[in-house]
C-alpha cells in the first residue's frame, strides 16, 4: 500500500557497493555538514517524541500497540491517516503544518499507522498488510471513543481512510483522500518537472527519503527539522526489523490477497454503493507517483480513475486540482488545503439542514 | 418542445418491457405537452426575466443591453455560454451568490435581450469590449469574473486584454485544450449527434437538453422566457449562427491568446477551473471542448506560469453543474474567492 512500490527489485552488486560507501562514509559527512548549517533554532524544535512544528505527540494502547498520535483542538473529531508505507518515510509528522489551523474547528487526531513512526510493529505478521492497518485504525478511534468522525487520508494513508469508510461506513461522516487514485484510465497527466527514476531502492531509507523529497513540489515542502525527526523514528529498531518484514513477507500471495481486498472494496462502492457520505478527492497537478511500473496511483489519471469508482453511485464526490503541486499539496499548501477542507465538510453539513430564505429584492 | 420531449420519453419508457414502451412514450410525450403547453401559456415578463429576479437594461456604447443585478459589496460578474438563454442560465446561482457580491448577470452581444451588433461585428474582440465596455460604464472597478463554457472563453480573453480590473477569474466547463485525456463514464451518453443542426433554434435548444445532467437542470419556465426572447425581432441568435463559420478567425485569435498566457505569462491572478464530471460538450465533434480532458487541457495552459491555478471537478454534474448544484457551486465560489483576499491568500 505504499507510495512506495510494492515491487522490490534486487539491487546489483555495483549498487551496494556504492551504497556501502553512501552509507558509511558520504551519508555521515552529509549529516555532519547539514546539522552544522541548519540554525540551532530549527533543531531545538524538534520535541520529545519525535514531534514537530511545536506539537506535543501522545501515546495510547491500542490492542496491545503503542500507538503514537497528535491531538489538538475541540469539537467533532477529525482523524488524519498518512502515507508511506509501513516505517517508511512517512508518519503523522507530515501534518505538523496542518494540525493547527484544523483545530481552530476540530478535534484534530494524526495517528502513525501500525508499524510506523513512533507506533508498534503489528503483534501477527499477517497485520503488516492493508487489512491489519485498516483495523488498527478503527480500533484507535473506538479507543479514543471519538464515534462519528471526518476522516482524511494522504496516499497509502488515503487508501487504507477509504478502506476504513467502506468496512465501517457509519463512522465516517466525510471522506477526503489526497494524492491516491489506484485506476488506469487513459488519461494525460500534463506536464511535470517532478522525476524519480534516480532515487535508490525502496528498501533502505535513503530510497524512501529519495522519493518524498522528490515527490514534493517545493524545495520547502519538507525542512531539516523534519528530516531529523524522521531519521530518529526511521532508525528505530522496530522500524528496520518493520521495513525487513515487509521485504521478506512481499511475495506473489501476498500482492494476490491485496488485490483480492482491493478488488472487494472497489465493487462495495461500484457495484453495492456503500459509500454515502460526501468525498473529496484532493490532487496536486504535478504528481507523478506511481505504484510499481504500470500503475499510476497518484498521477491524475489514477485519481480521475478514483473518481469514477467513488462516484458510480454517489452523487457528493467532487474532486480538487491545485496547480504546482507535488505529492504532499497539504505540505505545500497548507492554508489553502485547510481553507479546502473546511469549505468541503461545512457545505454538506449545510446540506444537511437546508434552509429557506426569502428572495432578495434587485439591488438598487 | 419536441426533441426534449422525445427525450424524455425515451429515458422514461427504457426501463419499461418492450412491448409496453411504445404505448409508455406516448402517454409520458402527450403528459409532458400538456406540462409544457401549460408552462408556455404563462406570461413571459416583457424583460424576460425568470425565477422571480427582474431584469434591467443600460445602454452599452449604444448597444441596449440587459442585465440582472443584485445584492451589493464586491462586484461580482458572470457571462452565460454561447447556448440562446443569456443571463437566465445563472438564475438559480444569483440570489445565493447575492448574499455575498454585487451581483452583474449580462446578456452577452446579440445573446438574451441584448443588442446584436449594428455593424454584425461577431467576433471575439467585439464581445470581449462589450463586456469590458459593460464594466467601465456601471463603474465596477475590479470585479471578481465567472464565465461559464463560450463565456468562459469570452471571461479568459477579458482577463488578457484587461487583467488590470480582475481580481479572479472562474471558468466554468470550458477547455479548449486537446490532450490525450480519457473523460471516463457518463452516466447518460447524450446523443448530441441526433440534435438537429445548431443553426436552428431546435438544435441548440436539443443541445442543450441533452448536455444537462438532469431533466429539472432546465424547467418549463426557463424554456418559455428562452422561446420569447429567441422570438424577439432584435434577437442575433440566426445571424450569429452564421458569424461562427469564420472559424480560421477565431482560431487564430484563440491561439495568440493561448500563446500569450503560456510563453508570456500574462494571467497572473487566481485561478479556479470548475467541471462537471460527466459533461460530454465537444464542438462540432472533434474539440473536446468541456469534456475534462479538454478541461485538463485547459490547466495546463493557465497554469504554464500561473501557480494559483486550481480546478474542481463535481460529480453528477454535466455542462450546466452550476444549475445542478447551485448552493456548491455557489459555495465554492464564495470559498475560493474568500482565500484570496489579500490578508489570507499565503501563495
Amino acid at each position: 500500500m505504499p507510495f512506495i512500490s510494492p515491487r522490490v527489485a534486487m539491487a546489483g552488486s555495483s549498487d551496494r557497493a556504492a551504497r556501502l560507501l553512501w552509507s558509511s562514509v558520504l551519508l555521515p559527512m552529509v549529516v555532519m555538514l547539514v546539522l552544522m548549517a541548519v540554525p540551532q533554532r530549527a533543531l531545538a524544535a524538534t520535541g520529545p517524541n519525535a514531534s514537530i512544528g511545536g506539537l506535543t505527540a501522545k501515546f495510547v494502547d491500542v490492542k496491545g500497540v503503542k500507538t503514537r498520535y497528535y491531538e489538538a483542538g475541540q469539537g467533532v473529531p477529525m482523524v488524519l491517516i498518512h502515507g508511506g508505507s509501513t516505517a517508511g518515510s512517512s508518519t503523522a509528522n507530515v501534518w505538523s503544518r496542518n494540525i493547527p489551523g484544523l483545530a481552530k474547528r476540530f478535534h484534530v487526531f494524526a495517528v502513525d499507522r501500525l508499524g510506523s513512526g513512533l507506533t508498534g510493529n503489528p503483534l501477527n505478521d499477517a497485520d503488516y498488510a492493508t487489512p491489519g492497518q485498516v483495523e488498527h485504525i478503527y480500533q484507535f478511534i473506538q479507543t479514543l471513543k471519538l464515534g462519528k468522525i471526518q476522516l482524511v487520508g494522504h496516499s497509502a494513508g488515503g487508501a487504507v481512510a477509504f478502506y476504513l469508510a467502506v468496512h465501517h461506513p457509519e463512522i465516517v461522516t466525510t471522506l477526503t483522500i489526497i494524492g491516491m487514485g489506484p485506476e488506469n484510465p487513459p488519461a494525460a497527466d500534463g506536464p511535470s518537472r517532478l522525476d524519480l527514476s534516480s532515487c535508490p531502492d525502496q528498501n533502505v531509507y535513503e530510497g524512501l527519503k529519495c522519493r518524498v523529497e522528490k515527490l514534493a513540489w517545493l524545495k520547502t515542502t519538507f525542512d531539516a527539522e523534519y528530516w531529523e525527526a524522521d531519521a530518529s523514528m526511521a532508525m528505530q529498531p522496530k522500524s528496520k526489523e518493520a521495513r525487513a518484514k515487509v521485504v521478506a513477507l512481499t511475495n506473489d500471495a501476498w500482492r494476490a490477497n491485496m488485490t483480492a481486498y482491493r478488488q472487494k472494496a472497489w465493487d462495495l462502492v461500484r457495484n453495492d454503493g456503500v459509500l454515502k457520505m460526501p468525498v473529496m478527492i484532493y490532487s496536486g497537478k504535478q504528481d507523478v507517483l506511481d505504484w510499481g511500473q504500470a500503475d499510476p496511483t497518484a498521477m491524475l489519471r489514477g485519481e480521475l480513475g478514483l473518481f469514477d469508482i467513488l462516484g458510480a453511485k454517489n452523487p457528493k464526490v467532487k474532486m480538487v486540482i491545485v496547480n504546482e503541486a507535488g505529492h504532499f499539496p497539504y505540505r505545500e499548501y497548507p492554508e489553502e488545503f485547510n481553507r479546502d477542507l473546511l469549505a468541503f465538510i461545512d457545505h454538506f453539513q449545510s446540506q444537511a439542514a437546508p434552509a429557506t430564505k426569502p428572495l432578495a429584492k434587485p439591488a438598487k | 418542445m419536441n426533441s426534449m420531449n422525445q427525450t424524455f420519453a425515451s429515458r422514461a419508457s427504457r426501463r419499461l418491457p418492450g412491448r409496453m414502451r411504445a404505448v409508455a412514450a406516448s402517454v409520458v410525450a402527450a403528459a409532458l405537452l400538456m406540462t409544457s403547453g401549460a408552462a408556455l401559456a404563462a406570461p413571459v415578463p416583457p424583460d424576460g426575466s425568470i425565477a422571480g429576479l427582474e431584469a434591467k437594461f443600460v445602454d452599452v456604447k449604444g448597444v441596449k443591453t440587459r442585465y440582472y443585478e443584485y445584492g451589493q459589496g464586491e462586484p461580482l460578474v458572470l457571462i452565460h455560454g454561447g447556448a440562446t438563454a443569456g443571463a437566465n442560465v445563472w438564475s438559480k446561482n444569483i440570489q445565493g451568490l447575492a448574499k455575498r457580491f454585487h451581483v452583474f448577470a449580462v446578456d452577452r452581444l446579440g445573446s438574451g435581450m441584448t443588442q446584436a451588433p449594428k455593424d454584425g461585428d461577431w467576433s471575439n474582440t467585439a464581445q470581449v469590449e462589450h463586456v469590458y465596455q459593460f464594466i467601465q460604464l456601471m463603474k465596477l472597478g475590479k470585479i471578481h469574473l465567472v464565465g461559464h463554457s463560450s463565456g468562459g472563453a469570452l471571461t479568459f480573453y477579458l482577463a488578457i486584454e484587461h487583467p488590470e480590473i480582475i481580481k479572479e477569474l472562474i471558468v466554468v466547463a470550458h477547455g479548449p485544450g486537446m490532450p490525450a485525456l480519457g473523460a471516463g463514464p457518463g452516466k447518460v451518453q447524450p446523443k448530441l449527434d441526433q440534435c438537429p443542426d445548431q443553426s436552428t433554434y431546435e438544435g441548440r435548444k436539443c443541445r442543450m437538453v441533452a448536455l444537462a445532467w438532469s431533466p429539472t437542470t432546465f424547467d418549463d419556465e426557463f424554456w418559455a422566457a428562452d422561446q420569447f426572447m429567441v422570438d424577439l425581432p432584435t434577437s442575433g441568435t440566426r445571424t450569429r449562427v452564421a458569424a461562427r463559420s469564420d472559424a480560421a478567425q477565431t482560431q487564430a485569435y484563440r491561439q495568440r491568446m493561448w500563446d500569450r498566457v503560456k510563453n508570456d505569462g500574462v494571467l497572473k491572478m487566481p485561478i479556479m477551473i470548475y467541471g462537471g464530471k460527466q459533461d460530454v460538450l465537444d464542438w462540432e465533434g472533434k474539440d473536446p471542448t468541456a469534456k475534462l480532458n479538454g478541461e485538463m487541457g485547459f490547466f495546463d495552459i493557465v497554469g504554464a506560469k500561473n501557480p494559483n491555478v486550481k480546478m474542481v471537478i463535481v460529480n453528477e454534474g454535466g455542462h450546466f453543474m452550476y444549475r445542478e448544484h447551485p448552493e456548491q457551486f455557489n459555495h465554492d465560489v464564495i470559498s475560493f474567492i474568500d482565500y484570496w483576499k489579500p490578508t489570507s491568500a499565503v501563495r
